[in-house]
């Protein structure tokens, strides 16, 4: 939520990453009315509605921002930075997301799980409302959900829940940084890892992902 | 016919139900931490809040979080008939049985369902005493169990 001038207007702000397009995003600032109902739009897609504003903003050209549909200049000069900071911090969050649910697709690909990517839904005060990969993996009759729950922790970077499905159990959690993923597990009984405390945090590797996964389908299947 | 949010409807819905799960976990946390510095420093909450009352709070904590997990659930039912175009029954049990009829859900799934409605009903009518109490994690499982019997369709 934004709020410009003496007389303030209030925006709800979603974003979206323009596919094929390695750093162009499309920040749609929608007035708010009155109603309780435009208080909270559903998603990036839902609030392209009568009356927004849409920005194109191009990280790679000097952070240019073109207007598909342009406020008045007063509101423009506020707009403008407001936009390209939104997409400079989702570009950052896109690029680790969209990395780890591919390497986590990877590494689980090599035992038998099948994989489909899936667009998340999310909200942070610093972007607005935004979509960003997520995974779904099967193998059997046992389902997962991979998905990014936020962007910023004390002291980590990003966090990750693979929770065990349709229950939507926590089963293990990825968090830290860009090469420094940790992957935190509570291993059922016999598992064969080595523990220093009842929750175990390994370092993400291939291995260690797959003997976590390897454990949630014992434990599951 | 899939619904038009990213991963359908009925995901979504999973989804946050498990986002409220999540909330509660962080709030209980947070307010466990808040009373066990306010025991050994007052002055912590001087001035803002009773000792008293973040007990309170506290006691009531889960029972706040499983009447909006319930809720989510509530409203993606009727959400569901609203989808299939059909009537809303004027009850949540009759809502649950509707659903239960119409995707063939299993009996124990549905009554599952039912042992949280009765819950919530008993901390919504100050009841409690008439029921086996249920935690947030149980009934984020039931009631996300449940509704994963629309995914196919919803």
């Amino acid at each position: 939520m934004i709020q410009l001038g003496t007389a303030p207007r209030t925006f709800a702000v979603s974003i979206e990453k323009i596919e094929g397009k390695s750093a162009a995003f499309e920040v749609t600032y929608t007035p708010v009315t009155s109603r309780a109902n435009g208080l909270t739009p559903r998603g990036p897609r839902s609030s392209k509605r009568k009356g927004a504003f849409v920005a194109t903003v191009h990280l790679d050209r000097a952070a240019s921002c073109d207007w598909v549909r342009s406020p008045s200049e007063a509101d423009r000069i506020t707009l403008e930075p407001d936009a390209v900071r939104r997409s400079r911090v989702l570009a950052d969050w896109f690029l680790c997301v969209e990395q780890l649910v591919a390497q986590v697709a990877d590494w689980s690909g090599q035992d038998d799980w099948s994989t489909r990517i899936v667009d998340k839904p999310m909200f942070d005060i610093e972007i607005g409302q935004y979509r960003v990969p997520a995974l779904l993996l099967q193998k059997l009759s046992v389902k997962l959900f991979f998905e990014p729950l936020r962007r910023v922790e004390p002291n980590v970077d990003g966090a990750f829940d693979l929770c065990l499905m349709p229950a939507y159990d926590d089963a293990a959690r990825i968090s830290g940084r860009p090469g420094q993923w940790h992957l935190e597990y509570e291993p059922p009984e016999g598992l064969g890892l080595v523990a220093t405390a009842s929750r175990t945090s390994l370092k993400l590797t291939a291995a260690n992902l797959l003997r976590v996964l390897h454990a949630i389908f014992d434990h599951a299947g | 016919m899939r619904g038009s949010r990213p991963g359908g409807e009925t995901f979504w819905w999973m989804r946050r139900i498990k986002d409220a799960e999540r909330e509660h976990r962080s709030v209980q946390i947070s307010l466990d931490r808040l009373i066990h510095a306010a025991r050994t420093d007052s002055q912590v909450i001087a001035g803002e809040v009773e000792f008293l009352d973040l007990l309170v709070a506290r006691d009531a904590l889960e029972g706040t979080y499983i009447v909006r997990l319930f809720s989510e659930f509530e409203t993606a039912l009727r959400e569901y008939l609203r989808f299939r175009g059909l009537r809303l029954p004027a009850s949540t049990e009759a809502l649950i049985n509707k659903v239960r009829d119409l995707k063939n859900i299993g009996s124990r799934i549905a009554a599952a369902a039912h042992t949280v409605r009765e819950y919530r009903n008993a901390l919504v009518h100050h009841r409690l005493t008439t029921v086996a109490p249920l935690t947030v994690i149980t009934v984020r499982s039931t009631l996300c169990r449940y509704l994963s019997w629309l995914q196919h369709e919803w």
